[in-house]
């Protein structure tokens, strides 16, 4: 009998010495499944043999630190570019089919080897399959979160209205990262504009809990604490309902409807301090 | 009747849970306060299965027998609430929150109903009706 490693080493062998007819087996079969229409002949032959020695490089030694790398740079740089996912995926289970015909043929007089090799071959073949499948996945996650993130700095203007007010139009979800960053920024830039008034604006806010209420009872507060008090404008009159049926306590909250009547409010309360300066 | 039921385990799917029931809501023919309850309510007890369930179930349910309205049931196997009268009492969170999720969301709905115990997760249901 032979043990596993030598039958690992005649597999590998056969692999390295029938390289370019397997090759070119598989670019045949991809190209009549119209997978690589998009791909000039010298990106097809550079890609293809680099895939296919990564494959059999790793089949080789059962380390997949190689494969894992490509696939990565495959997703992420997109060297493939002229690929979708679904084209790329599907080419490789072609290549996987390839391989797997090729030792049919080989070991077709031997049933008993023929399981042997396949065993060998089998989960090196899937495992590589998961590690392609996975980087596209992982690479998605990744575009995603850098997105959130993105769309985290994009959303949180705070703008300077006068000498000493602030507004903040809020717009969409407040989740807590969301509800920390507004924070931060806001309380920066009262720092920053030695503001004395802050107004909120939630129009664009389609759902007020409670959760998006403590967040907003925190930031009065910790403005509060930097010498900046707070308007609320913009709840509508459905929210205001759900609020008060809610239970959540407003009342230490100054609001008002519009961000207009919001903004009136803050010029008076801005001239009564000066008055009472002189 | 419609039945369907949205996994939530982060923000993201907190909001697309409301999103749901509030299209359901609308296509049922709430107005636009109870829309907002229904859509205040649902998100208040997503994210109590989200922040102290770590995940679990939004199911929303259309009822169309002789009275018309909506269901919905949230479930999740946390480590449920060991003293269900503190909560629902008000003021009262074990996260820093109001502590007012559960009893205002009592007082949006027209039933409110709440199984849980430690090690049992918790199931609340709710429902409001069509007038």
């Amino acid at each position: 009998m032979i043990g596993n490693e030598k039958l690992l080493e005649e597999l590998t062998g056969l692999l390295e010495d029938n390289a370019d007819q397997l090759k070119n087996q598989w670019v045949k079969e991809m190209t009549e499944m119209k997978l690589l229409e998009k791909l000039t002949p010298v990106e097809i032959e550079q890609q293809s043999s680099a895939i296919y020695d990564t494959c059999v490089l790793t089949i080789k030694n059962g380390n997949y630190d190689a494969a894992k790398k490509y696939a990565r740079e495959m997703a992420k740089k997109g060297v493939l570019e002229a690929m979708t996912v679904d084209q790329i995926i599907m080419g490789m289970l072609k290549l996987r089919d390839v391989y797997g015909r090729f030792i049919f043929s080989k070991y077709q007089q031997e049933v008993t080897k023929l399981y042997k090799v396949l065993d060998i071959y089998e989960p090196i073949a899937n495992r590589i399959l998961n590690i392609v499948a996975l980087a596209f996945v992982q690479e998605r996650e990744r575009v995603i979160n850098e997105q959130q993130l993105a769309m985290l700095e994009l959303s949180t203007p705070v703008l300077q209205i006068r000498d000493q007010i602030l507004v903040v139009p809020l717009i969409g979800t407040i989740d807590s990262a969301r509800a920390a960053q507004i924070v931060e920024q806001l309380l920066n830039s009262i720092v920053d504009t030695q503001a004395s008034i802050v107004i909120i604006d939630i129009t664009g806010v389609p759902v007020i809990d409670t959760a998006v209420a403590n967040h907003l009872i925190k930031t009065i507060q910790a403005s509060k604490m930097l010498g900046a008090d707070t308007i609320i404008t913009g709840i509508s009159p459905a929210n205001a309902q759900t609020l008060v049926s809610l239970g959540v306590d407003l009342s230490m909250m100054t609001t008002k409807g519009t961000l207009r009547s919001g903004m009136k409010l803050a010029d008076e309360m801005l001239r009564i301090e000066i008055v009472e300066k002189v | 009747m419609t039945e369907d039921s949205i996994e939530v385990k982060n923000e993201y799917d907190i909001i697309s849970a409301r999103g749901f029931g509030r299209g359901i809501a609308s296509r049922l023919g709430f107005g636009v306060v109870d829309q907002c309850r229904i859509t205040t309510a649902i998100s208040e007890l997503a994210r109590n299965a989200v922040v102290h369930g770590k995940g679990g179930t939004v199911t929303i349910k259309t009822i169309q027998n002789e009275k018309k309205g909506i269901e919905i049931i949230c479930k999740d196997d946390g480590p449920g609430i060991e003293d269900i009268e503190l909560a629902l009492k008000g003021g009262y969170s074990t996260v820093g929150g109001l502590g007012i999720g559960l009893s205002g969301t009592r007082r949006l709905m027209d039933e409110f109903h709440i199984t849980s115990g430690p090690g049992k997760g918790t199931t609340v249901t709710i429902r409001k009706w069509l007038n």
